[in-house]
């Protein structure tokens, strides 16, 4: 594309790292969206759907159900991190993370998550889809992770998008730097903020952070911006309590806030957890499903909130 | 534009019908067997054609007529309630040496008493045996032509299993002018044959085989007439004989006579259909644009207050309900990889009119209604789309899409209109496409018998790694050959291009010969009578008598061949992990010991159908090669061949017949489907597949593609999720794409359907180009199905 070429030099080759990239998604905004996992989180949130993304750096996983037991990852590892004795588990102490192993593996057992892209490499990518794009209003979603910890790579492709008419928008958790999310306000057509919980202590406990400076931001955020969804993930014992309920509506109804998407708990991502070398412990809850939900429903209903299932 | 407001189940008259139309066991009438067979043999140096239109008159004449309590539209394809008729005039040997087992095959079973199975043995099968046009057509093939046929690199004989009938046929024209409008005009021509005309005599045996075929079409009906006429005196309600009254009235006035009603229209269309069935063997015998071609009637009879909307329909459902009694009957090689649907009987709607403005109407959308009401698999419905429609009527076809009926195929009208014109065809021809067979385009005017022959693409790559020859072959050909030393890529494109050229130019001088038999041995009154040109030309449509004529010829498996030329091109000329006496050498192992490396080709290098530029660049290149080379040949009859990226079920009855493939295939194994990726392979969603499927110009692929895809239905329980598939559809259109069926079915309840077959009776799935029920296919389509990949949300 064009555009990209007169885009200035040292913006378009900026670099970023992506866990992934998935086309024709339409939970997050409107029509069809191609959304992007950026990698890093500056949260440990113990539900954390996508636990690939906790650290910024490239990491290599290992699925065993893939494994053929074929050896080829043993023969390319440089630190001889591999042991072949059943498990074919990476000794973790030993491994450099090169993605050597990554490389040679025949069925994907081995795989390396979080890839660096340039701006213009991603534009690339998701601009494929414009068609899809403009027929059903739709457009690219940054996700992740948190994408607002990349700031300067996201604020050039945000840009990159909006001049090539892609509609843009973010998914954020809240926790982020007012100066450099102002850089990426003007090259966005909408955004997505967590709310998870209201109580500092509790948001500490569940999230390993507080929670004034995202509660601030949310503040600050909707007196500036009207396209902003605010959106609350639905854990039972953790963010699903009355009081929680009560305090988000609360909050909401301080900011003049008349709507929220809820997200039920999934539980899909614990099975990832074995794959990966991650702290992270599974919850063993079951997920919900709508019906669990009627009465907070019906609760933010009262309170003058339309509160939306997602 | 309004919709239409319709009742929104079935009157109970038509659901007892549709619930015996389901029940029927299929059997088989040898009526019209045994009176062509007669007809051949009695009246030996007579033409053809005259014995096939005594035969013909034989035969309606035999066929008892009989009107059931709750039918509107009377006449019955044959003396039982659903039975397949015999076609041995085309191919002959199956039916003697299978008779004992038709009722005993695993699918698509046909009962007989022994009565009838002696005298198919003895009367039919004995008398056509070595002298049908199936068995004169493989005595004539000889050299490259034989040897690619017999070792299934191209398949040649689909003519002779009802593909002969995709033709342009104007119904409307027995509707507007009636049968016998159309002797008239068929005397005419006798009159003004001159004795000069160096064809004077085939001329007027060919005139004269349509008007004995016509007569006896309208002396089947009168017989109709006379049968009610006779009830209504007996009937024992006056309201009883009412009804028989109208039937005997509209059964004297058509089909010789012009229609003058809806329901007379619907009555001359239904005539229509059972004479051309059993004039010559009927598989793909094309309804037409039915909601353009019974408007008029529709729209005056509402006007006069004689017909309601809540009428039309049921005329229309009665009509789809008695087009499900058709049974075809197939080998028993056929139905081993049974698709669950014999008759690829399909109804054109919408699309643009002759002026190039929207031709959508209240029927088009009730014909949608009535087949919602059904969920029966036949007729297929073939709706053309365009920008121009009413948004209400796209609203409707996407809803039909995605609620789950799995009925409704759909087509793009710019694109498809456009590929004719770019072919030589006038415009008013090319808007006036119908879609014959199951995703097949034919223009007005046109005899398009065009999905004739098939080219194994998987074999072409098979002979090209094995020095030209068959690797894997049934019949004793195979040999194992040094591996070719290609120094590059390009090297290996261009003995593929070599071999495929080979393939083609021997399919074209088969084809002469399938074509030359068709006239010689099968030409066809009826069809040739209702399809423009032939009478004006005094030729039969087989001789080349319509005003337009063209062939297609399918290339099967551009998924295989794309992902097989992409893993030879990364890994062994980009990557050089390999060298490709190596790649060889584990295809011709079938992989066997070397499943690391077929491994390493099926989840490391990129696939057809996940928008990888330089992989779809191959597909593109070979469907362009493949157009390119069938554009220099003419057809016997003189026009022009039309390529196709359709497969039916020839991926799988090929692929039965193939080696290993480098794209990690093993022997036997299916190939891609229709112009989609392998099962499965897709990976990066329903955006990325259909960037990959555009990447073909399907502009040069005028007869037709097949895009398969499967959606989850938790993605269309929302009015959003709809509404994004709907986007998702004109984007694909705008990107240049020309076919596209869903199956909305997840492969969970596939499953289950699988085990639990008597819980899923009704459950309907999209095939390659047709509906047919789940619980009907063979497990390898089944399989097929299921490995679809499953379009979902992300995220």
């Amino acid at each position: 594309m064009s555009n990209v070429i007169n885009e200035p030099v040292n913006e378009a080759n900026l670099t970023g790292i992506v866990f992934d990239i998935q086309r024709y998604s339409l939970g997050d905004g409107r029509g069809i969206r191609t959304t992007v996992f950026m990698k890093g989180c500056n949260l440990s949130c113990k539900w954390c759907q996508n636990p690939e993304s906790l650290i910024m750096g490239p990491e290599i996983a290992y699925r065993g159900d893939r494994c053929i037991q074929c050896g080829a990852c043993v023969k390319a590892c440089p630190r001889n991190a591999i042991r072949m004795d059943g498990t074919f588990r990476t000794e973790t102490g030993s491994c450099a993370s090169c993605g050597n192993c990554a490389e040679v593996c025949p069925t994907r057992a081995r795989y390396r998550i979080g890839s660096k892209y340039t701006v213009r490499e991603l534009f690339s990518e998701v601009q494929r889809d414009a068609v899809f794009f403009a027929e059903s209003g739709g457009g690219i979603t940054l996700s992740g992770g948190e994408a607002t910890i990349q700031s300067q790579f996201v604020a050039a492709f945000l840009r990159l998008c909006q001049n090539t008419g892609i509609k843009t928008a973010i998914e954020t958790n809240g926790f982020f730097d007012r100066e450099r999310f102002t850089k990426l306000l003007p090259f966005l057509d909408q955004i997505f903020f967590d709310i998870k919980m209201i109580s500092p202590a509790e948001h500490q406990q569940y999230t390993g952070a507080h929670n004034d400076i995202i509660l601030d931001n949310a503040g600050w955020l909707a007196r500036r911006f009207t396209k902003l969804t605010f959106r609350t993930p639905l854990v039972q014992g953790m963010t699903l309590t009355d009081r929680n309920m009560k305090d988000i509506a609360a909050f909401l109804i301080g900011l003049k806030v008349k709507t929220i998407e809820l997200c039920l708990y999934q539980n899909s991502w614990e099975k990832k957890l074995q794959w990966l070398n991650t702290r992270q412990e599974p919850l063993n809850l079951a997920p919900l499903l709508p019906w669990d939900v009627a009465g907070i429903i019906e609760f933010f209903a009262n309170s003058g909130i339309e509160a939306k299932i997602i | 534009m309004t919709t239409v407001s319709v009742t929104k189940s079935l009157v109970p008259r038509l659901e007892a019908m549709r619930r015996r139309v389901l029940e029927a066991p299929q059997e088989v009438s040898l009526i019209r067997a045994l009176a062509i067979t007669h007809a051949v043999k009695s009246n030996p140096g007579m033409p053809r054609e005259i014995q096939l239109a005594l035969g013909f008159r034989a035969a309606m004449n035999q066929l008892p007529v009989s009107i059931a309590e709750d039918e509107r539209i009377v006449g019955s394809l044959t003396e039982k309630f659903k039975a397949a008729m015999l076609y041995p005039e085309l191919k002959s040997d199956f039916i003697g040496k299978e008779v004992n087992n038709f009722e005993e095959r695993e699918k698509d079973r046909f009962f007989l008493n022994d009565e009838e199975k002696r005298l198919i043995r003895e009367e039919i099968a004995a008398f056509w045996n070595g002298k049908n046009g199936y068995d004169s057509m493989t005595s004539m093939l000889n050299g490259d032509t034989d040897f690619y046929v017999r070792n299934l690199a191209m398949v040649i004989m689909n003519d002779f299993m009802g593909a002969n009938h995709l033709s342009h046929i104007e119904y409307e024209k027995v509707l507007s002018r009636g049968f016998n409008g159309i002797l008239r005009e068929i005397e005419a021509a006798v009159q003004n044959l001159s004795e000069s005309d160096p064809e004077f005599l085939q001329k007027k045996n060919f005139y004269q085989s349509m008007i004995i075929s016509i007569q006896a079409v309208n002396d089947y009906a009168a017989r109709y007439a006379a049968l009610a006429l006779k009830m209504a005196g007996d009937a024992a309600t006056a309201e009883r004989t009412r009804e028989l009254t109208a039937i005997a009235d509209m059964t004297s006035q058509v089909p010789a006579g012009p229609a003058r009603s809806f329901r007379e229209a619907i009555q001359a269309f239904w005539f229509t259909v059972i004479a051309l069935m059993h004039m010559d063997f009927p598989t793909e015998l094309p309804y037409g644009r039915l909601d353009q071609i019974l408007y008029p009637y529709y729209q005056r009879d509402l006007d006069n207050g004689t017909l309601t909307e809540a009428e039309a329909i049921e005329l229309i459902e009665e009509l789809f309900i008695k087009i499900n009694r058709l049974c075809i009957l197939l080998e028993y090689a056929g139905t081993k990889i049974y698709d669950g649907n014999n008759l690829r009987q399909t109804v054109t709607l919408g699309g643009l009119d002759g002026e190039g403005k929207s031709a959508v109407n209240p029927l088009s959308f009730i014909f949608l209604d009535a087949a919602d009401h059904l969920r029966l698999i036949y007729p297929n419905i073939a709706v053309r789309l365009h920008p121009d429609l009413p948004e209400a009527f796209w609203e409707r076809v996407i809803a039909m899409m995605t609620n789950g009926s799995n009925l409704v195929e759909v087509f793009n009208d710019e694109l498809i209109i456009a590929g004719f014109i770019k072919h030589g065809f006038p415009v008013a021809e090319s808007r006036g496409y119908i879609i014959g067979g199951c995703v097949q385009p034919i223009p007005a005017n046109t005899y398009g018998p065009n999905c004739s022959a098939y080219i194994n693409g998987p074999k072409i790559v098979e002979m090209v790694l094995n020095g030209g020859k068959p690797f894997y072959s049934m019949s004793g050909d195979d040999e194992d050959l040094p591996a070719p030393e290609f120094k590059t890529y390009e090297e290996l494109w261009d003995a593929f291009a070599v071999q495929l050229r080979s393939v083609i130019k021997s399919a074209v001088d088969g084809m002469a010969v399938v074509d030359q038999v068709q006239q010689e041995q099968l030409p066809d009154p009826i069809l040739s009578a209702l399809t423009n040109g032939a009478v004006i030309r005094g030729k039969d449509v087989k001789a080349g008598g319509a005003k337009y004529n063209y062939t297609g010829i399918s290339f099967v498996g551009i998924g295989t061949v794309t992902d097989s030329l992409a893993a030879i091109k990364e890994l062994v000329f980009n990557k050089k992990s390999c060298t490709l006496p190596e790649m060889i050498e584990w295809t011709k192992a079938d992989f066997e010991g070397y499943d690391p490396q077929r491994q390493m080709i099926l989840n490391r290098v990129p696939k057809y159908g996940n928008d990888v530029p330089w992989v779809d660049a191959i597909a593109h290149d070979v469907a362009e090669l493949f157009a390119g080379a069938l554009s220099e040949y003419h057809t016997y009859r003189g026009g022009i061949f039309g390529c196709g990226l359709h497969s039916e079920n020839h991926h799988i009855i090929e692929g039965l017949m193939v080696a290993a493939t480098p794209d990690g295939r093993k022997a036997g194994e299916r190939f891609s489907t229709g112009c989609g990726p392998t099962s499965g392979m897709d990976q990066n969603g329903p955006t990325a597949t259909l960037h990959s499927l555009t990447s073909i110009d399907y502009s040069g692929i005028i007869t037709g593609s097949s895009a398969n895809m499967r959606f989850n239905p938790g993605l269309f329980k929302t009015a959003d999720g709809v509404k994004q598939f709907a986007a998702l559809l004109k984007a694909y259109f705008k990107l240049g794409g020309q076919h596209l069926q869903i199956s909305v079915a997840d492969a969970e309840t596939l499953r289950d359907a699988q085990k639990h077959p008597q819980n899923y009776q009704d459950l309907i799935v999209r095939v390659v180009g047709y509906s047919a029920r789940f619980v009907d296919l063979t497990l390898p389509l089944q399989e097929e199905i299921i490995l679809r990949s499953e379009m979902n949300v992300c995220g």
